[in-house]
């Protein structure tokens, strides 16, 4: 069952369009990313989907209705400019960001006491926010967005500025409030994060829908008969590049993704580099990744 | 039910601070302090306990002198009363504080004419270590020379010598007329103490003799209804500055509706305030019932009429209300203290103006500028105040300045809420008059 439907919606800042025509819709259980570089109107579809400033036209549905003030308290939202009041305990801001969705004091006093202790910030409960450190302040964070248990959430570039041991932890808190039914939709511009994580993206350049569906169908889709090698001698891959059948290559130092026309086999690839007298070290078939297809078609848009 | 949950945080934000129960406490303190130490000072040196003993040797007068002196004659609760009335007006000028209230206690020692200069040793003695006031000897002749002879430390309080004096000459006056056998109610009539009511004339004009105390009272009043929209509003407008710092906005937004929000922190920070005058309110009435006694009489019954009292609560909470949208406005469309500094400006030039023109017109709060700037709703909760404490204001003029009032705030309200909305999430660049009216024209 779709969760979320957006229809051809709309939204300009001035002469600026934000938002073009977009659509896209979320399965429930699923989780969703929307890709697209910085400006490309993520935030502000985020924002319309969560009524905090409206479309100029088209159509936001949750659970085939639109949107109504009360299914407020059934979203989770972490924005991407976050932040907590500095002076407030632990404590006392879970309370109150979970009152405001909605929980009844006490039933947000447990749901706190049981987060905080699940992060390992016990002993923090009763501190000044002011007092935590960077990572911890954003750890308490995840929390208020999540408190309430909704069953949609919503996080707008959710990792950036996160340490490597942060990110774990979010991406665990994703994978549990998935297992336990609720439909996420983040954006992001950090492709590894999204390919790890998500049944279905939508990626969106200027305002306008480049490309959706779910992980698999991109990836069949898009499919390339594409290599990742490394060599031993770094101006080896001079030679490679006068092949006739080359498409493509991204050169990651001694590493290659090497793209090559659809026709060509695998063993005569390997067996012209082998002729050539180049040493390698690695060759290996690979699926194309999200990384590979974003940067693809955000070349050919360019064009 | 959310609004309720905001205005909780905000009021706890604001009040369990040091700074606000410090603050609370140390304002009227110091208010006190600066206002009411002098004429605490005066009224209390004004107040004498003169405990006086008596050698009568006439063996009648003392009975009589003791009714009234002490204050239980018959007409002399009055005369007592006007009499510190008199002294007081007096005390005010003459700070040196000679003369004052008088507590009198008499006592009575029987004895002989030969006895007397070591009962005087006595009581000098007692003079000395200050435990009686003075001694009192009245002669057997007393009725016939109408002399008297009054030893004390202090002589030159007028006051003590006068009260003993017409109370003297009131027995006298009494004995002798009972002596001719004049009836007994006309007696009491002859002898009936004299009223003085002052009236003080002032520019030709009549004045109510407790006016510097009213007068005072408004002007605090009129002060803490400044002073409360200044300071809270000015949080208002900080809190939400802060919160856009803070880029709590935001999720904030993603619960509840940027109205609720708006609404939830005026309130909040409102209430806190409201507490504050509260808790002042009851210590300044408390204080003042407990002083009262050693108060002045230019501050006793300084009370402005109950109906000023019900326009302070209503000008007040109206008043904060009104402002704090323009606050919030200031704050929503700034992103620094500093940014907010400069929308405080035009909002300043609004405040202060019905704070000036307030002082001027209590002189004459019937002028027809006056009457006409209270309907402007910006300027109600001080002029109207003010007209209300200090002239007879008709209660559908009250009325109309009020609903005016009203009207404002829910219009107010709106726009500033839409404003909020929008200014709250927009960083960066501060917003001119011009995108600020585009803003209001946005769904």
């Amino acid at each position: 069952m779709e969760k979320i439907i957006i229809k051809d919606v709309n939204k300009s800042y001035g002469d600026i369009k934000a938002v073009n025509n977009l659509s896209f819709k979320i399965e429930e259980g699923k989780i969703y990313g929307i890709l697209g570089p910085n400006g490309a109107g993520k935030t502000t579809t985020i924002r319309m989907l969560l009524n905090i400033i409206p479309p100029d036209s088209g159509e936001i549905l949750i659970d085939n209705k639109p949107f109504e003030e009360k299914m407020k308290e059934r979203i989770g939202y972490l924005p991407e400019e976050r932040g907590l009041y500095r002076k407030l305990k632990v404590k006392d801001t879970l309370c109150f960001f979970g009152e405001l969705k909605g929980m009844k004091p006490n039933e947000a006093l447990k749901s706190a006491e049981e987060w905080v202790d699940k992060i390992g910030l016990s002993e923090w409960f009763d501190k000044k926010i002011e007092e935590l450190s960077k990572g911890m302040q954003q750890k308490i964070q995840f929390i208020t967005s999540i408190i309430h248990n909704p069953d949609i959430i919503i996080f707008d570039e959710p990792f950036s500025g996160l340490d490597p041991l942060n990110t774990e932890i979010l991406l665990d808190i994703m994978l549990e409030m998935k297992k336990k039914g609720s439909t996420i939709l983040f954006s992001t511009h950090i492709l590894e994060h999204a390919e790890k994580l998500v049944d279905g993206v939508t990626l969106i350049k200027n305002g306008k829908n480049v490309l959706t569906g779910s992980l698999e169908e991109i990836r069949n889709r898009y499919s390339a008969n594409l290599y990742k090698i490394e060599i031993e001698e770094e101006n080896d891959d001079e030679k490679i590049k006068k092949f006739p059948y080359i498409k493509e290559i991204n050169s990651f130092g001694k590493e290659f993704e090497i793209e090559i026309k659809k026709e060509i086999e695998p063993t005569k690839f390997l067996k012209d580099i082998v002729e050539e007298g180049i040493k390698i070290n690695k060759f290996e078939r690979i699926q194309p990744s999200l990384k590979n297809i974003y940067l693809k078609l955000m070349k050919e848009e360019e064009k | 039910m959310k609004v309720l949950t905001i205005i909780k945080k905000e009021v706890k934000e604001i009040v369990v601070k040091k700074a606000f129960i410090i603050g609370t406490l140390l304002t009227p303190v110091l208010m006190v302090g600066m206002v009411f130490l002098p004429s605490l000072i005066m009224g209390k040196v004004a107040k004498t306990n003169a405990k006086i003993m008596v050698i009568d040797f006439t063996d009648s007068v003392f009975n009589q002198l003791k009714t009234e002196l002490e204050g239980k004659g018959k007409d002399n609760k009055k005369i007592k009363q006007n009499m510190e009335k008199d002294i007081l007006e007096k005390a005010k000028k003459q700070t040196d504080g000679i003369e004052g209230i008088i507590t009198f206690k008499l006592e009575n020692i029987s004895t002989t004419k030969d006895k007397l200069p070591e009962i005087e040793k006595k009581l000098k003695q007692e003079i000395g270590s200050k435990k009686i006031y003075g001694y009192l000897i009245i002669p057997k002749n007393f009725l016939k020379d109408r002399k008297v002879i009054l030893k004390a430390k202090n002589v030159a309080n007028i006051a003590v010598i006068k009260s003993i004096n017409s109370a003297l000459r009131k027995i006298a006056t009494r004995k002798l007329l009972e002596k001719e056998n004049f009836p007994e109610d006309k007696i009491e009539e002859l002898t009936k103490s004299v009223r003085i009511s002052t009236i003080k004339i002032e520019k030709g004009k009549e004045k109510k003799s407790s006016f510097i105390g009213e007068y005072l009272l408004a002007v605090i009043l009129v002060v803490l209804i400044f002073m409360v929209i200044l300071v809270y509003g000015q949080t208002v407008m900080r809190s939400i500055v802060e919160e856009k710092n803070m880029r709590v906005t935001e999720v904030l937004l993603s619960s509840v509706d940027s109205f609720t929000l708006f609404l939830g922190k005026i309130t909040g920070i409102g209430a806190a305030g409201l507490i504050q005058v509260v808790i002042w309110a009851i210590m300044f009435f408390g204080g003042y019932i407990y002083f009262i006694s050693f108060l002045p009489m230019r501050f006793k019954g300084a009370s402005v009429s109950p109906m000023a009292y019900i326009a302070f609560a209503i000008f007040f909470i109206l008043g904060y209300f009104l402002y704090s949208t323009l606050f919030a406005i200031a704050g929503a469309v700034s992103n620094t203290d500093q940014e907010a500094q400069q929308f405080l400006q035009p909002i300043m030039i609004l405040l202060i103006l019905p704070y000036l023109i307030s002082f001027s017109s209590i002189q004459n709060p019937d002028n027809a500028i006056v009457v006409a700037l209270s309907f402007f709703p910006f300027f109600t909760p001080m002029l109207m105040f003010v007209r209300v404490a200090f002239a007879s204001v008709p209660v559908y003029q009250f009325i109309l300045s009020t609903v005016l009032m009203i009207l404002t705030i829910i219009g107010m309200i709106f726009i500033a809420a839409k404003i909020f909305r929008i200014g709250i999430l927009s960083y960066g660049k501060k917003p001119n008059l011009k995108q600020i009216f585009l803003w209001l024209k946005e769904r």
